[in-house]
């Protein structure tokens, strides 16, 4: 908790930076970057969060390894927080900084979840239709979930519009629960 | 009573003397022989004496044992006056105390018998308090074991219900599950696509 708010406050501070300099996509792809190379890269998450490890070591390990792919806001931003040592919080800063954009802009991140693969069409008219009814541009995210069994299910900020089967099903079980609860 | 007697009589030192001088005189008349042959011998003389030695020993037995005798029979006769006194008064207030203790008996035995009718009907009065609470408390144990009965047959029955659903459902997912292909999924998306209503 204690983490996500100090992610918090590095990722607007770099966010209020990447938008005076005009980079904020720059800066957001390059966050994700890390964030992806941490997470696919063991060894390297395991140095760069290793407490027998000393801040040059990491600031070097990094400049080496990213250095040169990503921006010079993005390298300043990496190596304070190594050098604060606030590693961990750069699993979560992209996601944080990804959240304000969205919110400067006014985008609505769905999920939009179903039991099989989606086709493009399925996908943009899903988009399309989101969108449109918000009045916001939308930014999606697709994923499959096989337990879903059939159908489709749309997430976004606090709302989730189920159409899967299992859904139907976790209602009924509900409606059927309720008029037990009624009749006893 | 000696006074009496000393006051009705003649002193008794004139008695002795008295007596002295019938005396003497008897022994004169016997030296006369002043005396009676016939039919029986008086002799007059040692009569006349004898009477006086009598006259004049008669104060003197008189002072030194009847005279006690006197007293002390008067001593006795005035103790056991006193002493019957004394037993009348306590004869009277042994019948006093008698009489007292017989009402304070009696007025025990009626306060004892008042207090034991009273706590008869307190005892009463408690057992019968007693048994009604005893038969609320049994209603309501009754009723509350009915109440918990139903709850509980209620609560079985729901449980039941919730089961049954359970498995009704868990056993349709399955069925749905194994007869959902890509078709049907499709007409499933293509369904929701057309009534998406979206929150704003």
């Amino acid at each position: 908790m204690a983490g996500d708010r100090v992610a918090k406050r590095y990722a607007q501070a770099a966010f209020e930076a990447a938008k005076n300099a005009k980079s904020v996509d720059v800066v957001g792809a390059d966050l994700a970057g890390v964030q992806s190379a941490l997470t696919e890269n063991g060894d390297l998450r395991a140095f760069l969060l290793s407490p027998n490890r000393g801040r040059d070591e990491k600031i070097e390990l990094f400049e080496k390894a990213l250095g040169e792919k990503v921006t010079a806001l993005t390298s300043n931003l990496v190596k304070l927080m190594l050098e604060k040592r606030r590693e961990e919080e750069l699993l979560t800063i992209s996601d944080e900084f990804t959240t304000l954009r969205r919110a400067d802009e006014g985008i609505v991140h769905i999920i939009v979840t179903s039991a099989i693969e989606l086709t493009d069409s399925e996908k943009k008219q899903i988009v399309e239709k989101v969108s449109a009814k918000l009045g916001r541009k939308s930014e999606p995210e697709f994923a499959v979930d096989p337990t879903l069994v059939g159908g489709v299910k749309v997430a976004y900020d606090n709302f989730v519009i189920d159409g899967s089967v299992k859904g139907s099903l976790k209602r009924i079980r509900e409606s059927l629960r309720q008029d037990n609860l009624k009749q006893a | 009573m000696a006074e009496q007697t000393q006051s009705k009589g003649i002193p008794a030192i004139v008695k002795i003397f008295g007596g002295l001088a019938i005396a003497v005189a008897g022994v004169f008349a016997n030296n006369a022989g002043l005396s009676i042959h016939q039919p029986i011998t008086i002799e007059f003389g040692k009569t006349i004496g004898s009477i006086g030695v009598f006259i004049a020993l008669f104060p003197v037995i008189e002072s030194f044992f009847v005279k006690p005798l006197t007293s002390a029979i008067d001593e006795r006769n005035t103790n056991l006056e006193s002493t019957f006194t004394e037993v009348e008064a306590l004869r009277n207030e042994m019948t006093s105390m008698k009489s007292d203790y017989e009402k304070r008996i009696a007025a025990t035995e009626a306060e004892a018998r008042e207090k034991i009718n009273a706590q008869i009907k307190e005892a009463q009065s408690l057992r019968q308090s007693l048994m009604a609470e005893a038969a609320a408390k049994s209603d309501a144990l009754v009723k509350q074991a009915q109440e918990e009965i139903a709850s509980e047959k209620a609560k079985v029955l729901g449980e039941l219900r919730t089961h049954v659903t359970d498995l009704s459902l868990t056993a349709a997912e399955k069925v749905v599950g194994a007869n959902m292909d890509t078709a049907a999924n499709r007409k499933l998306i293509a369904d929701f696509i057309a009534d998406l209503e979206v929150k704003a």
